[in-house]
């Protein structure tokens, strides 16, 4: 199928720039591990349990999200908004025979897929070094489910991402919606802390936010703490905002394409 | 008394080679192949005062390499060098006030600001008294016809106004040696002949001592009297630009313009072709027969016109490396 | 001699100021920008602590206030030192460093001075506004003397970390490939905001390793609370005189060794 042909040479061009790929995961294991040294310490002044999770439960979900990181939020913003949109780099793709949403897709998801075994990868090696203190997803049919709920998250994400780049269409400046959009992410996604160490309030808005079903959710379902009828509960919500953010996509994008090529780029 | 001295300059380093390829980059982690550079090697000559030296020779000869050593910025491998009376690496501050290496891709002004500011900073840099400061800017911005311009900024300017502006900050401070890199290098004919003509200009006036590097023969003939030929870090020849075309240019080019068809067999026996495109023709002759033979050109041959010409410098010079190339230096 | 530095510096500092000024657009931008990251670390912050009352000799508060002082020491950093590190690998390999050596001044001092990013100061304001906002919240009293004290250990905290980035980025001049090891260095400011003592009950090597950066933002915070600790500052100053003579003679070494790219 063509659209694996597209996969493949974009995944032959993450490969090259691989060690770019390797530095950026390091980065980005680099803050949960800080958090987790820090929930270490607090666990072992504190003795006991900390907002109802134990402190193996809270190493996996921090080891867990450097997976998250590097799999699961797309970074597909960016390149929309500032090499497609502003660029111009968009007439390219109008000019091919095949959709500008599954080709971004199949790249990105090939750029995710490498830097996500590097993730796991260290995963698997902190693992051994806190073997007492991981917790991880055992029953096959649990670990499926969880397999399809990761792939639904990466769609979603890609699928938010994308619009969010669509914003170029209509704003001049881009940063200013990706820096607040970063941050609402970062918090509301579960990167600083479990959503359940929340204060209330932003508890009840990270249940309303799509982003808990991009990260916190699988991740939870990795670390085995979900049973069968929550993930499959998890799966129906992520269906839902996936079906409504691809409403949003025809939609931006039908609305955006008249403005880019009305510019005369 | 020279300005300039340098004694049995040497300068080397190492480099690595690694091999392509992802195996390439794993055995270069281990096992590291270096590789001995002679950049320059024991080379020496002496400059004196307001004297302007052209320093000529191919791309990776050793000439730029000269010039960081003798500014200060490159630690000589060997050897002794000396520039109005300190030791370059040494960097006292003293030194550095009284010289100025000019490169031509590299800038020093800022680009969001008019020249006015950057030429400010260095005014406190090299600690100019504001009225030497203001006689300098007014000398120099009128001797380059940038006057009107000092208050816009840089990134509005065109690249000869801003080689220009450069060329002024690096002359704030009157330097006694001035070493210029490529001082021409991008610009268009006008523009290199007015550099040209304000270097020499400055030359007479300050009494700057001046070595300059350049592939434009057209810089070093119109500025140098003197010339250092260098190649492979070695001096090939150090002595008048005069006599240096002199020994290695034996030869004249003759060109001809012919009003009728020739055979192009009967034009061998007057000397060597340069070239043959009816009407044109361009022969090499030796130097004393040169006469001779157009004399007898104009009589056999259907001439419309007829010179005689000095060869290109660029050709001498190339000529005289490969000359040196074969001699196995 | 003093006096010329000075000058030399107040000129630098105008002429950033007029370039400030002349991209009004971008400069919004990266106001709004930095404020809203500079707010964001404090949020994050306030999170973590959340549900967390106190890590052994650290009560809450004191962590909190560990944030504010980073913030400010963060801020003052950037604002007059970290746009020259961040440029400094690429000025090695388009062998730009050149004009820095060539004047008759101290390059160290010019290379790391060149440029200001006068926005930055907001940062720093935040941490000021954030250390405000703690002490009110939590009814903290904090003694004047500590105030006062403090200054000059945030001043040797700012000169320990300067020297840590000297040292860092001076290693680009031998491997030039080096320029994420500029990344990396960014990604330690997570580590500055936790209290020395996370470190200490995970491994005491972790602990050994990290003290130079930990305590540049701990050390002040005791003192502010009124704990004049002749211990912690006594260690804090000389870590940070060490650094600072260590990264200047490694400094001096380095550009022996450098050798601008030739044409």
């Amino acid at each position: 199928m063509r659209y694996f042909r597209i996969f493949l040479i974009h995944f032959h061009r993450v490969i090259e720039n691989r060690s770019r790929s390797v530095i950026w995961t390091l980065l980005s294991v680099f803050n949960p591990l800080i958090f987790l040294c820090y929930w270490v310490a607090v666990y072992k002044s504190s003795g006991s349990m900390v907002g109802g999770w134990s402190l193996s439960e809270v190493t996996s979900y921090y080891l867990l999200l450097t997976f998250g990181g590097s799999f699961l939020i797309a970074h597909i913003e960016e390149s929309v908004a500032i090499e497609d949109i502003y660029e111009g780099g968009l007439v390219k793709y109008i000019l091919r025979p095949f959709s500008y949403f599954w080709d971004l897709y199949f790249g990105e998801l090939g750029w995710r897929l490498f830097q996500g075994a590097i993730g796991i990868m260290i995963f698997i090696l902190f693992s051994i070094f806190f073997q007492s203190l991981t917790t991880i997803v055992s029953s096959p049919l649990l670990i499926f489910l969880t397999i399809i709920s990761v792939i639904l998250a990466y769609t979603l994400s890609f699928l938010f991402k994308m619009l969010l780049g669509f914003s170029a269409f209509w704003l001049t400046e881009f940063r200013g919606i990706q820096s607040t959009a970063e941050i609402i992410i970062l918090i509301f996604a579960g990167f600083v802390v479990p959503l359940q160490f929340l204060p209330s309030m932003l508890q009840q808005a990270s249940f309303i936010l799509p982003f808990a079903y991009m990260v916190y959710y699988p991740i939870l379902a990795l670390q085995g703490k979900l049973d069968i009828v929550q993930i499959l509960r998890l799966l129906a919500i992520q269906l839902l905002w996936i079906s409504f953010f691809a409403c949003m996509y025809r939609l931006m994008w039908n609305r955006g394409i008249k403005i880019f090529t009305g510019v005369g780029q | 008394m020279s300005v300039i001295s340098i004694s049995h300059l040497s300068r080397h380093y190492q480099i690595h080679k690694k091999e392509p390829g992802f195996i390439g980059s794993l055995k270069s982690l281990f096992a590291r192949k270096y590789e001995m550079v002679k950049a320059v090697d024991d080379i020496s000559f002496s400059i004196d005062e307001g004297e302007v030296i052209g320093f000529i020779g191919p791309n990776g000869a050793g000439k730029t390499t000269t010039l960081k050593c003798l500014s200060g910025l490159l630690y000589p491998t060997s050897g002794k060098l000396s520039v109005i009376g300190f030791t370059p690496f040494d960097r006292k501050h003293s030194f550095l006030k009284q010289i100025s290496l000019v490169m031509g891709q590299k800038n020093q002004l800022w680009w969001d600001l008019p020249a006015m500011d950057t030429f400010l900073l260095n005014k406190e840099i090299y600690q100019i008294p504001t009225k030497r400061f203001t006689e300098v800017v007014e000398d120099l911005s009128v001797r380059l016809s940038v006057k009107d311009i000092l208050h816009v900024p840089v990134r509005k300017l065109s690249l000869g106004q801003r080689m220009k502006m450069e060329l002024i900050a690096a002359l704030l401070h009157s330097p006694r040696v001035l070493f210029l890199d490529e001082p021409t290098i991008g610009l268009d004919v006008v523009m290199q002949k007015t550099i040209r003509d304000f270097l020499k200009e400055y030359n007479e006036t300050y009494n700057a001592t001046i070595i300059l590097t350049s592939h434009y023969m057209g810089d070093v003939e119109a500025l140098c009297k003197r010339v250092v030929v260098i190649n492979f870090g070695h001096i090939l020849y150090d002595g008048l630009l005069s006599d240096l075309v002199k020994e290695h240019a034996p030869y004249k080019i003759i060109k001809v313009i012919f009003s009728e068809k020739v055979e192009e067999g009967k034009l061998s026996e007057y000397g060597e072709t340069k070239s043959f495109v009816f009407p044109e023709w361009e022969v090499r002759i030796k130097h004393k027969d040169a006469n001779d033979a157009a004399a007898r050109i104009l009589k056999h041959l259907p001439v419309e016109d007829i010179t005689i010409e000095n060869p290109q410098i660029e050709d001498v010079i190339a000529g005289f490396f490969l000359a040196n190339k074969k001699e196995g230096k | 001699m003093i006096k010329f530095y000075f000058k030399v510096y107040k000129k630098l500092f105008l002429m950033n100021l007029s370039v400030l000024t002349a991209h009004r657009a971008a400069f919004i931008n990266h106001l709004v920008g930095g404020t809203v990251w500079g707010i964001f670390s404090f949020i994050v912050m306030l999170l973590l602590t959340h549900n967390v009352q106190s890590i052994f000799s650290w009560n809450k508060q004191e962590i909190l206030l560990l944030t504010g002082i980073l913030g400010v020491v963060l801020g003052l950093f950037n604002t007059f030192f970290q746009a020259n590190f961040d440029a400094f690998p690429n000025l090695v390999n388009k062998g730009k460093l050149d004009t820095f050596l060539l004047k008759p001044m101290d390059a160290q001092v010019l290379l790391t001075l060149w440029n200001t990013r006068i926005i930055s100061l907001s940062r720093a304001l935040i941490g000021l506004v954030f250390i405000i906002y703690i002490s009110i919240n939590y009814n903290l009293s904090l003694s004047l003397i500590g105030i006062i004290l403090s200054l000059p250990l945030i001043v040797l905290g700012l000169g320990l970390y300067y020297s840590i980035w000297l040292i860092v980025t001076t290693l680009t001049i031998w491997f030039d490939r080096a320029t994420n090891i500029v990344e990396l260095l960014h990604s330690l400011q997570s580590i500055m905001r936790l209290p020395p003592v996370v470190f200490r009950e995970l491994s005491f090597i972790l602990f050994l390793v990290l003290l130079p950066l930990t305590i540049v933002a701990a050390t002040p915070v005791g003192v502010i609370m009124g704990r004049i600790d002749l211990g912690s500052i006594a260690l804090l100053s000389a870590v940070s005189l060490l650094f600072l003579f260590i990264s200047r003679k490694f400094w001096l070494f380095a550009l022996r060794s450098y050798t601008s790219a030739s044409s």
